[in-house]
């Protein structure tokens, strides 16, 4: 169900188990709990820079494909209201409804915006040593903005 | 966002952490998990019993793409993983799997089992291979003759028990 794809290192199919989003903010705040931001911020730079090491490596050889892909695949597949908007230096991704957050609230699940804080560690890792970098800006409700940028030649 | 689909290699550097500090930092983390899994799958395994793991697990074989196969009698529920999706993953990782990624199933299974008042034996047959199997007893004396079973075909490193 999950193959390589010709961009994206690791491409997902079949159903989809959305309570696994719960998961994700369930270990990440025992982390943070029991042992601290900086032990949180390990086990996601290790997702950034060594599970998607070839998204990665492009983006510090200054090459933006596999990101772009890898939010337009995973967004499209999770059912997001989104737009993805390439630009000069980068790129901006718009979200109006993260699936992550839609899903935790439908099932009564607090703490979604744990989600938004990995979310923000992982966009720092991807982009540790690279010319670019990802801010993100929560826009309201379960919206936010994340840009690209390019900020060295 | 780590896709849902993902949420599997994120788990597996938790573990890999954790390993670093040690059994108990594991075990606890197991714990925490069981209590949140309890969540979306005690109220049917203590209202339906071995019935309610199969419905459990049946939705679980559908959204992880699990190729699996699951039974139930008036004694035992009994599920046979052919295919561990989530195995198959940690596997498929340019960061590599943590050794022990396995124990995290029986882990967190036995202890929201117990919580119902079953008694589970659990296989993990081989750590590097995506296959398992486990049992949820109503009797503690049937569980202890499948866990004798298990141990003399696997050892006794690879089976766990919630008793």
């Amino acid at each position: 169900m999950e193959k390589r794809g010709e961009i994206l290192r690791y491409e997902s199919g079949g159903e989809l188990h959305r309570d696994f989003h719960a998961s994700t903010i369930d270990g990440a705040n025992y982390l943070l709990d029991n042992y601290g931001e900086d032990a949180l911020r390990e086990a996601v730079s290790a997702m950034g820079t060594k599970v998607y090491k070839t998204l990665h490596e492009k983006l510090v050889a200054g090459d933006t494909s596999e990101l772009l892909a890898w939010w337009r695949y995973y967004m499209d597949r999770e059912g997001a209201d989104y737009a993805l908007e390439e630009t000069a230096d980068g790129a901006t991704l718009t979200v109006r409804d993260c699936p992550a957050l839609k899903h935790l609230e439908s099932r009564g699940i607090p703490g979604g915006k744990t989600m938004c804080r990995v979310t923000r560690m992982l966009n720092e890792a991807f982009c540790a040593g690279s010319p670019y970098e990802i801010v993100l800006e929560e826009t309201g409700g379960r919206s936010c903005r994340q840009t690209l940028r390019r900020i060295a030649k | 966002m780590i896709p849902s689909d993902h949420f599997v290699r994120f788990y597996n550097e938790i573990f890999k952490q954790l390993d670093r500090r040690g059994q108990a930092d594991l075990d606890r983390y197991y714990a925490r998990v069981a209590e949140r899994q309890a969540y979306f799958a005690l109220e049917g395994f203590k209202k339906d019993g071995l019935k309610g793991m199969y419905d459990y697990w049946e939705r679980i074989r559908i959204e992880e793409n699990c190729a699996l196969e699951h039974s139930y009698d008036g004694k035992c529920y009994h599920l046979k993983m052919l295919e561990c999706p989530s195995l198959s993953k940690v596997i498929d990782n340019d960061a590599g799997p943590c050794p022990k990624y396995c124990d995290h199933c029986p882990g967190w299974v036995g202890r929201v089992i117990a919580a119902a008042g079953y008694f589970m034996v659990y296989d993990i047959v081989g750590r590097t291979v995506p296959e398992c199997e486990f049992w949820v007893f109503k009797a503690r004396e049937d569980a202890e003759a499948k866990r004798a079973e298990a141990a003399a075909l696997h050892g006794e490193d690879a089976v766990k028990t919630n008793w």
